[in-house]
């Protein structure tokens, strides 16, 4: 972060939380048929604390619902979700920050409004706030649009509104689900560095769900590939690029291509 | 993202900066073009208010011309029974000369004010109450469906033997009609909030009054508003009930008064004036709704 940042002084180094996914399964009804289905089983998964783990997979496999656990908004149907030790799904898990995939602004709220709300919520004092407001704002490129509804925005640019909301409040756990899915090339792989760049510095933890396996490659310590119907675990792969990574460099490697290949051809024997 | 210089949108706008001509940013003489010939827009609005003031006025006309004394010339309806604009527009001056309109005005105008404030604020504190305590709704709201199923005119002579002839049962009738209007669209707005939206607060740390104020209140907004803009019409008719039942004060005593002397100009000239109120008190609640519901209106823009 080469913009002078407003960060109060303990953010800079902290370790993310550890999240353990121990024997977790989640069945929901289906309205439809009134009947109940697996949305994703057997899930055993340690994330250490600060480690970057993407999870992959195809549409409808519970990639969305394995957030929505770790952010305690439902708990598991047997298995348990644990957050540094301690068991959410009863509670909200109020330490992470989830970028959801719909980009769920607040209408009403301009997007200054809406990337001030968790300082809000937080009781930040005002000129605090509105410095760390603008800078966050500032970091996703959207210098100038602070008075626009998300009405207003295009597409991208509310995606980009989001990881501003989040990212303003530095929780030490970062969610995010398909967070650069609508931008263009250029401003993906500037986020993608931006998003690392972060990460270096802070060490927190992140688990960011993507339709693309390139980048759940290029970013993370760990892929975590999930298969469907059920929808599980069919594969874990360690990434051991050498960090701080060149994410350009990275891509033509030899390596990087074995490891998408391999990862490739099990997603393929999933659809 | 790391040099907030370098994105494409101020990338964008340093390349091409705005003609000194033009006063929109990034514009070409074309966009100018265009957007002065917006004029087209204003004249098809212009032609939509010059048709409608026609309209108007040709049924006016129609209404003077064809109404009268019966055996005149064109005259199809007896002034007995429908009595011409003009004839309306004296009743309301004899008033005025008698010192009566303004303050008939007041009077109703108080009485439709304060019942709608105080039926619209208990319906919105009962709406949020029982919408967002779950349980409280459950046992509150099929005794609500069934006092709203009572007829409120029913009510009348109960709240006359209650409070008089004066304006305490006249605000009973306005506060009970106005009251369940207003609860039922602010629960509905109350159960319509995005829980999605919710989540995301309450990620975030959000206390219960913190998902109030900030996402279940601006939410309902849009329902609570349109709960206002259904009821306006309704106090007005409330107040003019209550008056014309029991009252030596009001319009709808004025009313009354007329068509019980057989002035039928009079009750014509009564209705004109409620129609002009109800119009100004419309206008009154469109205005809070275009200030609460800026982020709507901008949408269409
Ligand atoms: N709240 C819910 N109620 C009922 N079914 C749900 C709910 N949330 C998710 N599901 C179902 O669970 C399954 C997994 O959904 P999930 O959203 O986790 O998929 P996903 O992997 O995120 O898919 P995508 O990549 O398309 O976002 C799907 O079949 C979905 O229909
Ligand atoms: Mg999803």
């Amino acid at each position: 972060m080469s913009a002078p940042v407003v960060t109060p002084p303990d953010s800079v180094v902290r370790t993310g939380g550890a999240v353990s996914f121990q024997g977790v399964s989640k069945v929901f009804m289906d309205p439809a048929k009134s009947s109940h289905f697996v949305a994703v089983r057997d899930i055993d998964l340690e994330i250490p604390r600060g480690r970057f783990v993407s999870v992959v997979g195809p549409s409808g496999c519970g990639k969305s619902t394995l957030l929505n656990m770790t952010a305690g908004l439902f708990a598991p149907t047997t298995g348990q979700v644990l957050y540094n030790g301690t068991k959410v799904g009863t509670t909200v898990n109020t330490e992470v920050g989830y970028i959801t995939q719909a980009d769920n602004l607040l209408p009403w709220r301009t997007l200054r409004g809406n990337v001030l709300l968790a300082l809000e919520i937080r009781g930040v004092p005002k000129k605090e706030r509105e410095d760390r407001a603008r800078d966050a704002i500032a970091r996703v490129g959207l210098t100038g649009f602070e008075d626009r509804f998300p009405s207003q925005l295009s597409g991208g640019m509310r995606k980009r509104a989001g990881l501003a909301r989040t990212l303003v409040y530095e929780p030490e756990t970062l969610l995010m689900d398909e967070p650069f899915g609508a931008l263009d090339a250029m401003m993906r792989a500037t986020m993608q560095a931006d998003l690392l760049h972060l990460w270096e510095r802070d060490q927190r933890t992140v688990i960011f769900v993507t339709h693309d396996l390139e980048e759940a490659i290029l970013l993370a310590d760990q892929v975590v590939v999930f298969g469907t119907k059920p929808g599980r675990i069919i594969h874990t792969e360690d990434v051991e690029f050498e960090r701080p990574r060149d994410l350009h460099e990275i891509r033509r490697t030899p390596e990087f291509t074995a490891v998408w290949e391999r990862l490739w051809r099990l997603i393929e024997g999933e659809m | 993202m790391t040099e907030p210089t370098t994105t494409s949108e101020s990338r964008a706008a340093s390349q091409s900066p705005p003609s000194p001509a033009s006063k929109i940013e990034h514009s070409t003489p074309e966009i100018d073009r265009a957007i002065a010939a917006m004029g087209g827009l204003g004249w098809r609005r212009y032609k939509v208010q010059m048709t409608r003031t026609v309209v108007i006025i040709g049924l006016l006309l129609a209404w003077q011309v064809f109404s009268g004394r019966p055996g005149d010339r064109f005259v199809l309806v007896d002034e007995f029974y429908v009595s011409e604009p003009t004839a309306m527009v004296e009743a309301i001056v004899a008033w005025w000369e008698q010192d009566l309109l303004v303050s008939s005005i007041l009077v109703t105008l108080q009485v439709t004010l304060l019942g709608f404030a105080v039926g619209a604020l208990l319906g919105m504190i009962t709406g949020f109450l029982f919408g967002t305590v779950e349980f409280l709704g459950r046992v509150m709201s099929p005794i609500m469906a069934a006092l709203y199923a009572i007829p409120r005119l029913a009510l009348i002579p109960l709240f006359l033997l209650w409070f008089g002839l004066g304006i305490g049962s006249k605000l009973a009738l306005v506060i009970t009609v106005i009251f369940f209007l207003v609860y039922y669209n602010t629960h509905s707005g109350v159960k319509d909030v995005d829980q999605e939206l919710v989540d995301v607060l309450k990620v975030m740390q959000a206390s219960r009054w913190d998902v109030l104020r900030k996402v279940t209140i601006p939410s309902a907004m849009t329902w609570i508003i349109a709960g206002l803009h259904i009821s306006v019409p309704y106090a007005l008719v409330g107040a003019v009930t209550g008056e014309m039942i029991a009252s030596n004060r009001g319009m709808g005593y004025l009313i009354i008064r007329a068509s019980s002397q057989f002035n039928t100009a009079g009750v014509f000239g009564g209705i004109l004036v409620l129609m002009i109120l109800a119009l100004g008190l419309a206008g009154v609640v469109s205005l809070l709704e275009r200030r609460l519901l800026r982020w709507k209106v901008k949408n269409r823009e």
